[in-house]
């Protein structure tokens, strides 16, 4: 099976599947090689598959050289491991601080940014749809207004523009507010 | 801040390293000398940032449910999670979030329709288990 392109065009449905193949392999050398609580495992496993799904959508994955399996089984044997050990020493109450850690990990300025990251989740969060959903296909998704306009089922691109830059006025005013009440 | 639809527009080409020449010069001196601008410039890249955390965590969301035992499509914020681009779930309205004057529906300020979340069907099972262990007391008694 491709699962790139599955990833591409179905993604629940086929992290779903990738979650149900490999989830036993993977738990088993964490609980067994890796001297990892069932519940932890679980967890560094869930990470592991939203690292590949992100890996696929960012581009930095376009082509598998070895089976899916070992690829996966290869992120939760470091990465998710090595970030799950790590957000373990910090005192962060996120509700995924794994995710935390893989995000922030990856950006430049990590200390200006951190807590803004954070703010901004929280944002967009409260904001809630169809605006969240606006943007995550924009910035995260990189889709086009054409594409998003179609999918939103918009009256047109300028319409779509439009609505975004709404969004992000709106976005603004909660994080001026939330910075005004947090000093 | 009075951030302006050109100016996302020149954030978001900076950030993605879509500015060149003179645009990126000018671009970097007036991120210099506008404190304000250089807020808004942080704020976005936040968004960047913020809306990939979103969707990562909104995938989390739908492991976390699928280990649970529960269908996804319906599970935790009654909507299919997420950015698939096959949206939506039974709550159409939410790609008519904005009204046909352009103007955003608020969804924080709507009654709430949907399905019930897990925690609550759980406590719904308990309270029907701990009726029925009761009431077979009561027979056996």
């Amino acid at each position: 099976m491709d699962w790139i392109s599955e990833i591409r065009n179905n993604e629940n449905a086929a992290l779903r599947q990738l979650y149900s193949l490999y989830k036993a392999d993977c738990i088993n050398w964490l609980t067994s090689k890796g001297n990892v609580q069932l519940e932890d495992a679980k967890e560094i496993f869930q990470t592991s598959v939203v690292i590949l799904y992100d890996n696929v959508i960012s581009g930095k994955l376009e082509q598998l050289n070895s089976n899916v399996k070992s690829y996966l089984i290869g992120i939760c044997k470091n990465k998710a491991y090595e970030l799950y050990r790590a957000q373990k020493k910090t005192n962060i109450t996120d509700k995924f601080p794994t995710i935390r850690s893989y995000v922030i990990e990856g950006v430049s300025e990590k200390e200006e940014l951190e807590e803004r990251i954070d703010e901004m989740t929280i944002a967009l969060n409260t904001l809630g749809d169809p605006c969240r959903l606006l943007l995550q296909l924009f910035y995260y998704k990189k889709k086009s207004m054409e594409e998003i306009t179609g999918m939103m089922q918009y009256k047109n691109a300028a319409t779509t523009k439009n609505l975004k830059y709404k969004c992000i006025k709106r976005l603004q005013v909660s994080m001026v507010g939330h910075k005004e009440i947090n000093g | 801040m009075n951030l302006s639809e050109q100016d996302i527009e020149l954030i978001d080409a900076y950030l993605t390293n879509e500015l060149k020449g003179e645009h990126l010069s000018a671009f970097t001196e007036r991120l210099s000398q506008d404190a304000d601008f250089a807020e808004e410039v942080q704020m976005m890249k936040a968004l960047h940032t913020g809306a990939k955390k979103t969707v990562l965590e909104d995938k989390m969301k739908m492991l976390e449910a699928f280990e649970g035992g529960l269908n996804i499509n319906s599970a935790v914020d009654g909507r299919e999670l997420m950015v698939d681009g096959n949206v939506v779930d039974g709550r159409q309205s939410m790609v008519d979030g904005f009204d046909s004057n352009g103007s955003i529906h608020d969804e924080s300020k709507t009654i709430d329709h949907r399905p019930r979340t897990m925690d609550q069907k759980s406590n719904v099972r308990m309270l029907y288990k701990v009726i029925a262990v009761a009431a077979s007391l009561v027979c056996l008694g």
